[in-house]
């Protein structure tokens, strides 16, 4: 194989890039719980945990 | 008073408990080795030995995790913790210390944070996404809260999915969860999990099936796939996943998991039409 077939099979150089990937703190910390019709993230321990509220999943 | 659970492959043995109501108790099954030996105590004494130390993490709202221990809070009790789970080093021992009468001990948030702490030991990784058993083969669609998952199992039931407690009909798909999905490494693939833990449809079963496909889910105007890859993938999981934010080592391993997952299995984002189309495009593709 010479320099030529070798610099052929080189990937291009490509520069670092970051890339902001959106978290949610208070669903990634089971930090509450969606409405309060039965049990789990959407149950009926919501009515004690007390921190409900409404969203779409 | 006992009774065993099965969640994600993962069997609590509970004792001193009478049997669960709600969606908990499509989990109980009648005899299963223990991976974990849970026991109640409702004199709601604080537990012998140490309890100080500051918290490793403090979810800012309803528990705290400590080294030993993981704290229950509820605006409606006050300022102490109204249940308190001792935990022995290797999970394997349980002990809730309920400070309140008639609550159910594993019911939000322990049964699911106990279920994500045994299962960063296990290969397994907890999602925030609708499991749509289709054919016998495991379909998973991730996504926060307002990306669709609701409305992806709506969609399905659409298809013929049973909703909640219909039996469902021959060559149905299986609706396993509106939410939460559970994922694990089991003998050479990929095993996706119902949850107890639903969303607004109220679909959870503890169905299982060989997890063939994750989307990323995007309402747009028209159907279409693209596939995601390496760290793309993973990060995607990341920000759908529970992570144990207090241990390094369980973040390692979590990222470790996902790696694995991602390689075996495809991702893609799916973007996806309000209607029956969604379904007819997801099987084709996944048929590819």
């Amino acid at each position: 194989m010479n320099q030529t077939e070798n610099e052929k099979k080189k990937k291009a150089y490509l520069k670092p890039t970051v890339t902001r990937f959106p978290l949610r703190p208070e669903e990634a910390v089971l930090g509450f719980c969606k409405s309060s019709s039965s049990a789990g993230p959407s149950g009926g321990s919501c009515q004690v945990v007390g921190f409900c509220r409404t969203a779409g999943s | 008073m006992s009774y065993s659970l099965r969640i994600g492959g993962i069997c609590l043995a509970v004792d001193g408990a009478p049997a669960p109501r709600g969606p908990l108790a499509k989990f109980v099954v009648a005899d299963c080795a223990p991976d974990v030996k849970v026991r109640l105590r409702r004199d709601g004494a604080r537990p012998a030995g140490e309890l100080a130390g500051p918290p490793l993490f403090d979810s800012g709202a309803v528990w705290k995790r400590f080294d030993d221990r993981i704290e229950c809070y509820s605006q409606l009790f006050g300022e102490q913790p109204y249940k308190t789970a001792i935990l022995s080093p290797d999970l394997s021992e349980v002990e809730i210390v309920m400070r309140v009468e008639g609550l159910e001990p594993l019911e939000f948030p322990l049964d699911e944070l106990l279920i994500n702490a045994l299962l960063t030991e296990r290969f397994g990784v907890e999602l925030h996404a609708c499991g749509v058993i289709d054919r016998g083969n495991g379909l998973l669609f991730l996504g926060n809260s307002g990306d669709g998952k609701t409305t992806t199992a709506r969609l399905w039931m659409s298809a013929g999915a049973p909703a909640l407690g219909r039996a469902p009909g021959a060559g149905a798909p299986t609706l396993v969860s509106d939410d939460r999905v559970i994922v694990r490494a089991e003998n050479g693939e990929w095993t996706m999990y119902g949850t107890p833990w639903h969303g607004e449809a109220e679909i959870c079963s503890p169905a299982s099936a060989p997890l063939r496909r994750i989307y990323v889910l995007d309402k747009a105007a028209r159907n279409s796939a693209a596939p995601l890859c390496g760290a793309e993938a993973v990060a995607r999981l990341f920000a759908c996943a529970f992570p144990p934010f207090h241990a390094a080592r369980g973040i390692d391993g979590l990222l470790g998991t996902l790696s694995d997952l991602v390689a075996d299995v495809p991702v893609a984002r799916l973007s996806f039409v309000n209607d029956a189309s969604a379904v007819a495009f997801v099987r084709e593709e996944a048929a590819a």
